[in-house]
């Protein structure tokens, strides 16, 4: 049996604004192995991003995990039952711990991530010297030797470089390199290409599986971009409206889509290997509003499928095989009839 | 053989950056020396990385900016040397675009009808009352609530506002639209959205368009013909299937290889091209061809002299070990 490095269950976020609660996360579970490579789909809105900020405990002040487990190692790290000002401090003092060390960050925007007034190579050594307890020097030497892995020329004159004289490529193998110099365990990757070109994208993917597998770290890969996660992940999660709709591996996600969900984003798609003058099939009406979420399944208003029932109730887990599951009442027609 | 209803010859357009007053001259190239034709109907796709160029091609073909050389022939008229923009009016109507980011592009202070009639105000067509009948009538067109015509642009999503940002382009009857990225601002369920309204235009319409993009399988999808953009040069032009299928430039290859496929079987078994280093400064461009710097076949020549779009074959290629 493979051994659990990270299991979320039940989890759920919400945000409080001037109109309203937002559901942002609604009872997603989950796990990763040590080793694997997961790929967490939507589109912007679904949660993805949000889910993996609950993990960190890096929420805006607004948000708050309301409820559900977050075991790193069979430790739980979930900020959920943390109110009082003594355990809130407990809680960041052991998140502390844990970022960086043990659970590496790759953030979508490298610019708005790295500090524009210090020089890059303070912020490498920072923090190695904080988990590590390092010398300022043997941080160095560790940080160029890292520069040097995720491929940035002449290394020792970028150390002391700003942010803003790099390009997003390169800005991407610092984070990159940031993320990865502590050895971290697990490497969550938010949206890491985006801000990215098609032919520096390539690379930056390559760089990211090249590292990550030396280590036989695991690697979250957050995308809306199926084509990224196809190449990379072995085990793909779809999300919408704060809740998951299908996961799979990668094989019966792409050949064998069961949920409406999916197969709509993969008829939007437009894969350059087929030829041409098909039309694309898309999905009509835009994402759900999070404020007001219908208490069925969170895709019924876009979804040509759409039953009475699943207005009315969340649809329950049909299971296709050991890691296939779909969250659709199309697959529980017996249970559909019976409740509606 | 369809008529051409745009010509575009040798443009280029130069920013002059020179920063202070006693500070040497500099000159970036935005656009060099670019040449091509769309034909009526016909969408033509340029694809690119980001400061290549794409986007000031399709300002300057819309005179957003004025072209520092070379024609653009519009219908058989030449509208590069168009001073005035008085005298540039009567194509503006039959030239329009459809820009990257719907958040900007739309005025938050206008109603959408406000912001779908001002085209049709500017070029005091029609009446009011007619006016309002054709915002109607265009909301209908791009599948938004004609009921929504009062509201303000913060009140939609992207895919909304872009839809809005169509109906403005159309409110003038335009034979041709330049698309700026129209949708790489959006979730992809809705990309497919507007691609096929673009598409479905078209086939009503007869529009042609010019659709700039990063994506190349987005663009591979709505276009007959691209061009591929480097460094303000076009290195490849020519029919879309047979560059996808068989590209020439060494730089249309490794872009092609660089694209993620949707599909992991093929994805795996894709042979990828690694392009070392990154886009030079527009700035300071190397000598000779511009892609010698990355690229993984370069001789002496291509850094001695800079290569020639060469027809080979059906299409244009500018390589010095091409043909």
């Amino acid at each position: 049996m493979e051994e659990k490095l990270l299991e979320i269950k039940h989890l759920c976020t919400e945000f409080s604004s001037k109109n309203g609660t937002v559901k942002a996360v609604r009872d997603v579970s989950w796990s990763i192995n040590k080793g694997e490579v997961l790929g967490i789909v939507g589109e912007s809105g679904s949660g993805k991003s949000v889910s993996m900020l609950s993990i960190m405990g890096l929420l805006a002040d607004n948000g708050q995990v309301t409820s559900g487990e977050i075991l790193f190692e069979g430790k739980d790290i979930s900020s959920a039952n943390v109110h009082t000002k003594k355990e809130i401090r407990a809680y960041d003092k052991m998140m502390q711990g844990i970022r960086c060390k043990e659970i590496g960050m790759i953030f979508q925007d490298p610019m708005t991530f790295l500090n524009p007034v210090l020089r890059v190579g303070t912020q490498m050594v920072m923090p190695l010297m904080h988990h590590f307890g390092m010398s300022r020097k043997e941080a160095k030497a560790k940080a160029i030797e890292m520069m040097t892995k995720v491929g940035i020329p002449s290394p020792e004159r970028r150390f002391r470089q700003y942010p803003h004289e790099f390009s997003g490529g390169m800005r991407q193998r610092i984070i990159i390199a940031i993320a990865l110099c502590c050895n971290p365990k697990l490497v969550i990757a938010d949206e890491p290409t985006t801000a990215l070109d098609v032919t520096i994208q390539a690379q930056v993917l390559d760089l990211i599986r090249d590292l990550t597998s030396e280590h036989n770290t695991s690697v979250i890969m957050i995308t809306h971009d199926l084509g990224v996660v196809a190449s990379l992940c072995s085990k793909i999660i779809i999300m919408y409206g704060g809740k998951i709709v299908e996961c799979g591996t990668e094989r019966e996600i792409f050949y064998e889509p069961k949920h409406p969900y999916t197969k709509g984003l993969l008829g939007s798609i437009n894969n350059p290997e087929d030829d041409d003058d098909t039309k694309l099939q898309s999905i009509p009406g835009s994402p759900p509003d999070l404020l007001a979420p219908c208490p069925g399944c969170p895709f019924v208003d876009r979804c040509e499928n759409a039953m009475y029932i699943c207005r009315e109730k969340p649809p329950l887990t049909t299971v296709f095989s050991e890691t296939h599951q779909c969250n659709c009442w199309l697959y529980q027609k017996k249970e559909a009839e019976q409740n509606g | 053989m369809a008529e051409n209803i745009l010509e575009v010859n040798n443009l280029c357009k130069y920013f002059d950056v020179t920063s202070g007053a006693f500070a040497p001259k500099q000159v970036l190239k935005a656009v060099d020396n670019v040449s091509f034709s769309v034909q009526k109907g016909e969408t033509f796709g340029v694809v690119g990385e980001s400061g290549c160029g794409k986007t000031t091609l399709g300002r300057t073909i819309v005179r957003l900016y004025s072209p520092t050389s070379g024609s653009i022939r519009f219908k058989g008229e030449e509208i590069a040397s168009v001073k005035r923009e008085k005298d540039f009016m009567k194509h503006r109507k039959s030239l329009q675009m459809i820009f990257q980011d719907p958040y900007a592009s739309l005025n938050p202070r206008m109603t959408v009808g406000e912001i779908i009639g001002e085209p049709m105000t500017i070029h005091r067509m029609y009446s009011a009352s007619e006016r309002r009948d054709r915002v109607v009538d265009l909301l209908k067109t791009v599948g938004l609530n004609p009921d929504h015509i009062s509201r303000f642009p913060h009140e939609f999503s992207g895919g909304q506002r872009q839809r809005i940002g169509i109906a403005r382009t159309l409110a003038l009857d335009p034979e041709f639209i330049i698309c700026d990225e129209p949708i790489s601002a959006l979730d992809v369920s809705i990309q497919a959205q507007i691609i096929n309204l673009l598409e479905q235009l078209q086939q009503e319409r007869g529009i042609s368009y010019i659709f700039i993009a990063h994506d190349i399988s987005m663009v591979k999808h709505i276009s007959q013909s691209i061009g591929v953009m480097y460094l303000g040069n076009i290195v490849e032009t020519g029919n879309c299937n047979e560059i996808y299928h068989n590209p020439m430039h060494p730089y249309t290859q490794a872009l092609l290889s660089a694209v993620p496929i949707p599909d992991p079987d093929v994805a795996k078994s894709k042979s990828r091209i690694h392009l070392t280093g990154e886009l030079p400064s527009p700035l300071n461009p190397p000598s000779g061809c511009p892609f010698r710097t990355r690229c993984p076949h370069a001789k002496e020549i291509c850094s001695e002299c800079k290569p020639e779009l060469k027809q080979v074959g059906g299409r244009k290629v500018a390589c010095h070990l091409v043909g």
